[in-house]
């Protein structure tokens, strides 16, 4: 695969093999399936009209997440997004691990702010530094931390403290 | 430590079974973004020019999210977002924002576009588009600052696209000739970017230049005999189905079309329909500015109490109280509509159909412009 001249068969590939991973992640963030196909299918088709922006094959799929995460954003900015997803039902995934510990972390992300949830998703779940981010979000590191140190106080009273210690949450809101 | 966390959600994240991906749908919408897919120009001069250049790339980037792009501008400001969630209207001289600012342009306002560095406001002596001129130009920023163009087009049909900070127009090549130079303008420069002839007699209508319409590279240029796309980046000149003696309606690489017994949306990439109604009903279809969605309205069924809007993606279908011909677009693809008695501006989601008001404020006498709509008669 070549950054530069793509063929549609290997942006087909490149599709199947990120897919799974965006779709995860964009269902964690959105909790909703359709829009999390929606989010994915969306944010796959910039990234083949922006290939030439990809600077090498393998930096591809960390591309693709970055404009997933972005255009995740630009969705939560948009006044009418929580009056047209409100607080939804009980995720329809099926579950072969502890029941009374495995919803909770839906039901608690879901008591999060959108921006406030991706941003636990990319740090918690895709390992992203706040820097990444930051840049992923297009928001600044000082929000970035202000909005962990908050999600984490809100999820901390809905997982409890062996899920999220308390001492991680610092005072004024700060937390890298 | 937050390991435990990041075991939860991975283990949740584990049992989901995402469905298969759609390439094909990836791939078609990819290409139409490829095609549409700009930066806006940067040019150096005046500060007032700067301030204008900052809100073109503000409103490229919130509204087809160019998301891969540095760290840095990605915030969006307020009057922008306004732009982009509620767009704007004119009444008589003024122009209201969004955010419930409102300027005055010194002359009655005709048209109000949109493109991606604010409002471009085409306004004269009176508020019709069937005179013959004067019909100045002038832009206005989601902030509100203006600057008049140096421009004068009279009674012809210019075009815009709410992803580009350029307005498009057809110039007659030479006196009583069947040629026509298809001019792109750039608003933020107030400079001539691309001028390209085309052939072909324009009689059909009215107006001092065949009419034209924008959308990404491509301008369509309604002859008499077709319709040709000009890319005006390259100055290439194609033919198009679109038939002839005509302005289509595009948007994001969709237009309508209609055959005997329908009335159609199709994407021009592939040529597939993506929406059909019978036009048994009359039906009217006006595309959101990206395309995504398609505002429906069956003419001799419609008292005005409401209409549909379709998700030309998905295929739901969201039905808005309201008198259909009183909303138009936003910029970022919400329906809005201006009731003066009330001195409300509604402001509907196309995806849900959920509608919130805020206040209008300034001036509101004269004729009402809804941002978006041609009003070309």
């Amino acid at each position: 695969m070549t950054t530069r001249r793509l063929t549609d068969e290997e942006f087909s590939e490149f599709v199947h093999a990120v897919w799974p991973g965006l779709y995860r992640t964009a269902y964690l963030m959105l909790g909703e399936h359709q829009l999390a196909e929606d989010l994915v299918q969306t944010a796959l088709a910039k990234t083949y009209a922006s290939w030439r922006q990809v600077k090498e094959p393998a930096a591809a799929p960390a591309y693709a997440r970055v404009v997933l995460a972005n255009t995740a954003a630009s969705w939560f900015r948009r006044r009418s997004w929580r009056n047209e997803h409100p607080t939804e039902v009980l995720p329809d995934a099926g579950s072969e691990h502890d029941p009374s510990t495995r919803p909770a972390v839906v039901d608690a992300l879901r008591t999060l702010a959108p921006r406030q949830r991706a941003v636990v998703v990319l740090r918690y779940y895709d390992d992203l530094s706040v820097r990444e981010v930051a840049h992923a979000l297009g928001i600044s590191e000082g929000t970035v931390k202000s909005q962990t140190s908050d999600a984490l106080a809100r999820l901390r009273t809905q997982l409890g403290e062996a899920v999220v210690p308390a001492h991680l949450i610092s005072p004024g809101g700060s937390r890298d | 430590m937050t390991e435990r966390l990041s075991t939860l959600l991975r283990d949740e994240a584990a049992d989901l079974l995402p469905p298969p991906p759609p390439t094909a749908d990836i791939l078609g919408t990819g290409r139409r973004l490829r095609r549409r897919r700009r930066t806006a120009q940067v040019v150096g001069g005046s500060a007032l020019a700067a301030v204008l250049v900052v809100g073109a790339v503000f409103a490229t980037t919130s509204l087809h999210d160019d998301a891969a792009g540095g760290g840095e501008g990605k915030g969006i400001d307020p009057a922008t977002a306004a732009y982009l969630d509620h767009g704007a209207f004119a009444t008589g001289t003024t122009v209201h924002l969004g955010d419930g600012g409102n300027v005055d342009v010194g002359e009655k306002v005709k048209v109000v576009y949109y493109t991606s560095a604010g409002l471009l406001v085409r306004s004269g002596d009176t508020p019709w588009t069937d005179d013959p001129g004067p019909s100045h130009y002038s832009l206005v920023a989601p902030d509100g600052t203006t600057t008049r163009l140096d421009l004068d087009l009279g009674d012809r049909v210019p075009a815009t696209d709410p992803d580009q900070p350029v307005v498009a127009y057809a110039d007659a090549a030479g006196p009583g000739s069947d040629s026509w130079d298809i001019v792109v303008r750039d608003v933020t420069t107030d400079r001539e970017v691309s001028r390209t002839t085309v052939q072909g007699s324009f009689t059909w209508g009215g107006w001092e230049a065949p009419p034209v319409e924008l959308d990404g590279d491509l301008v369509y240029v309604g002859l008499d005999a077709e319709t040709p796309a000009v890319d005006w980046r390259t100055g290439t000149v194609t033919s198009t189905s679109l038939g002839s003696s005509t302005v289509p309606e595009v948007a994001g690489g969709h237009v309508v079309t209609s055959t005997k017994s329908t009335v159609e949306v199709v994407d021009l990439a592939t040529g597939r329909s993506v929406y059909s109604t019978p036009n048994d009903g009359y039906p009217y279809i006006s595309l959101s500015p990206d395309g995504r969605y398609a505002k429906v309205v069956q003419q001799d069924e419609s008292e005005g109490d409401s209409f549909d809007v379709v998700d030309l993606r998905s295929g739901d279908t969201t039905t808005i109280d309201g008198a259909s011909w009183d909303f138009g677009w936003s910029p970022a693809g919400n329906l809005v509509s201006v009731d003066l008695k009330a001195g409300e501006l509604s402001t509907c989601t196309a995806g849900g159909g959920d509608c919130s008001t805020s206040p209008v404020s300034g001036p509101v006498k004269g004729e009402l412009k809804l941002a978006g709509i041609s009003y070309e008669s």
